[in-house]
């Protein structure tokens, strides 16, 4: 087995753990960190493909677009908690309105 | 050497695994979250161990540091404001079939890659025939600051698009604002780590055109420093309305922009930086990509507009 | 010494995979992102290691990034997170 073969792998057992993860698990910080995890098991598949070069050096066009995916993935990540933090919010929100609601109706 | 490697392959590949499982398997969120910081550490030793240095960079600052530092953040968030509510989960048999399904996903892709031919150039040597006329010595920036510069100047787009997504969602009931000075040990320590992260960011930026490093890199350690500033205070949240902030946001894009159609008075395509100017181009567009998005970054962090219209409601009883 | 490197590197991952145990156990919070904070720098260490088993001298640039950055995560906790409770899914997890 080569080192390609060996990260490759790993790579892809990486996506089957985080897509069971994503679709078997419930809360959404851990649907998010799924996602992270699914994402770094196609990085690592990417950077082991670049790996083998008859000369011995890397591929670099790979590593860019990992590079860019990364980045790309920390934003989503952000964007997805800022979603994650107002879905609470509001719900918070409409059961502090039930709640009034409810004292109103029994005073 | 070899045998002592593969060792290192197996406890590595291994411990990736099982930090992953142990993410998504463990009840308590924080210790989720702690391990998927170690993930994140770990994932950047798996870049080291495949000679994907400026990978490992990145993942260094942004996986071990700034989405751990996101998550906790969150975490922080969702505990003051609600109880904790136990996970609902699948039956058995509900269980079952989504792992079945993931495994054979699993299985189709890994006989894919076991198909692998052993050796691929890929397009490694066409970069190496023009890296001279890149403008740049490190390979991995002169296809992301130059032969794939479509592809960086969209990642820009993408981030200010982030930023507007997160200033959309804000602001935030509840929101709580770092009011309370950190302690003297925190503002000492905060004191003297800033500046040695400054320093370490503009080293990696200077470096990036030559050796692994570059705009990427240095932003994400340059955002850790101002996180590192915001949680304790030293600097106020981001502004909405502030005319620096926007424009702090957009210059990466800007400038990205500005210097693509640039070249095309000179009778080049759009991005095509011509090759005499190529390093100094770069050099400039670097500089000023990793002013954007260390500050997207910050600002992501950050989590919300605090404009003057939307008062923090902290104050209310 | 690409030997020796080598299997210190080796050597230091297992402690990770060791340390692991104490983020797993806890018990509180503080426990497990000290834990984290510990592997920060037996990274610091591993990449500077692997830096001459692989012959990859910017590897030390890896290793300055991480030592830099690996309070940051600890500074968002104690600022954010720790409030000197226990951690409330702690009782859901004990069942375990």
């Amino acid at each position: 087995m080569t080192l390609t073969l060996w990260y490759a792998l790993t790579g892809v057992a990486l996506l089957v753990v985080g897509v069971y993860g994503l679709v078997s698990r419930v809360h959404v910080l851990r649907q998010i960190m799924a996602v992270n995890i699914v994402g770094a098991g196609v990085f690592l598949v990417l950077v082991a493909g670049a790996h083998r070069r008859p000369s011995g050096a890397i591929d670099p066009v790979p590593h860019a677009m990992v590079l860019t995916g990364i980045v790309v993935a920390v934003s989503a990540t952000a964007v997805a908690l800022a979603f994650a933090r107002r879905l609470r919010a509001d719900a918070d929100e409409r059961t502090d309105g039930a709640a009034r609601e409810d004292e109103a109706r029994a005073g | 050497m070899t045998a002592i490697l593969w060792a290192f392959d197996v406890v590595l590949a291994v411990t990736l695994v099982a930090l992953a499982a142990g993410v998504l398997a463990t009840a308590s969120l924080f210790r989720s979250i702690v391990l998927f910081i170690v993930f994140g550490l770990t994932m950047s030793i798996a870049w080291a161990r495949l000679d994907a240095v400026d990978l490992g960079l990145v993942e260094a600052a942004v996986g071990a540091g700034l989405t751990g530092a996101l998550l906790l953040n969150t975490l922080g968030h969702m505990r003051s404001q609600a109880e904790f509510t136990p996970e609902p989960s699948h039956g058995p048999g509900g269980r079952l079939a989504l792992a079945l399904a993931a495994g054979t996903a699993g299985l189709a892709i890994g006989a894919a890659v076991w198909a692998w031919p052993d050796a691929f150039a890929g397009l490694g040597d066409r970069v190496d025939t023009h890296l001279a006329e890149s403008g740049a010595q490190n390979p991995v920036t002169a296809v992301l600051l130059n032969f794939r510069a479509y592809d960086t100047l969209l990642e820009i787009g993408v981030l200010v698009v982030a930023v507007v997504a997160v200033w959309a969602l804000s602001p935030m009931r509840g929101r709580v604002l770092d009011a309370d000075p950190p302690g003297l040990v925190l503002a000492g320590f905060v004191h003297l780590l800033v500046p040695v992260v400054v320093l370490v960011a503009g080293y990696l930026l200077w470096m990036g055109t030559d050796a692994p490093g570059g705009a990427f890199q240095a932003g994400a350690v340059l955002a850790a420093a101002g996180v590192l500033l915001l949680i304790t205070g030293r600097v106020a949240p981001p502004q909405l309305q502030a005319i620096v902030e926007r424009g702090a946001v957009v210059l990466g894009l800007v400038a990205f922009l500005a210097v693509g159609v640039a070249v095309m008075a000179g009778g080049h395509a759009f991005l095509e930086l011509p090759d005499a100017w190529a390093t100094t181009l770069i050099l400039l567009l670097e500089s000023l990509l990793t002013i954007s998005i260390a500050i997207v970054l910050v600002i992501l962090f950050a989590g919300g507009r605090t404009d003057a219209a939307h008062p923090p409601e902290d104050a209310a009883p | 010494m690409n030997d020796w490197t080598a299997a210190l590197a080796l050597f230091l991952l297992l402690n990770l995979v060791a340390g692991l145990a104490r983020v797993w156990r806890g018990p509180t919070p503080a426990d497990r992102i000290l834990a984290a904070q510990l592997f920060g720098t037996t990274g610091v260490a591993i990449m500077a290691l692997l830096a001459d088993a692989l012959d990859i001298t910017s590897l030390r640039d890896v290793a300055l990034v991480l030592a830099a950055l690996a309070a940051v995560a600890m500074v968002v906790f104690v600022r954010r997170v720790w409030t000197g409770q226990p951690d409330p899914e702690e009782a859901a997890d004990a069942g375990r």
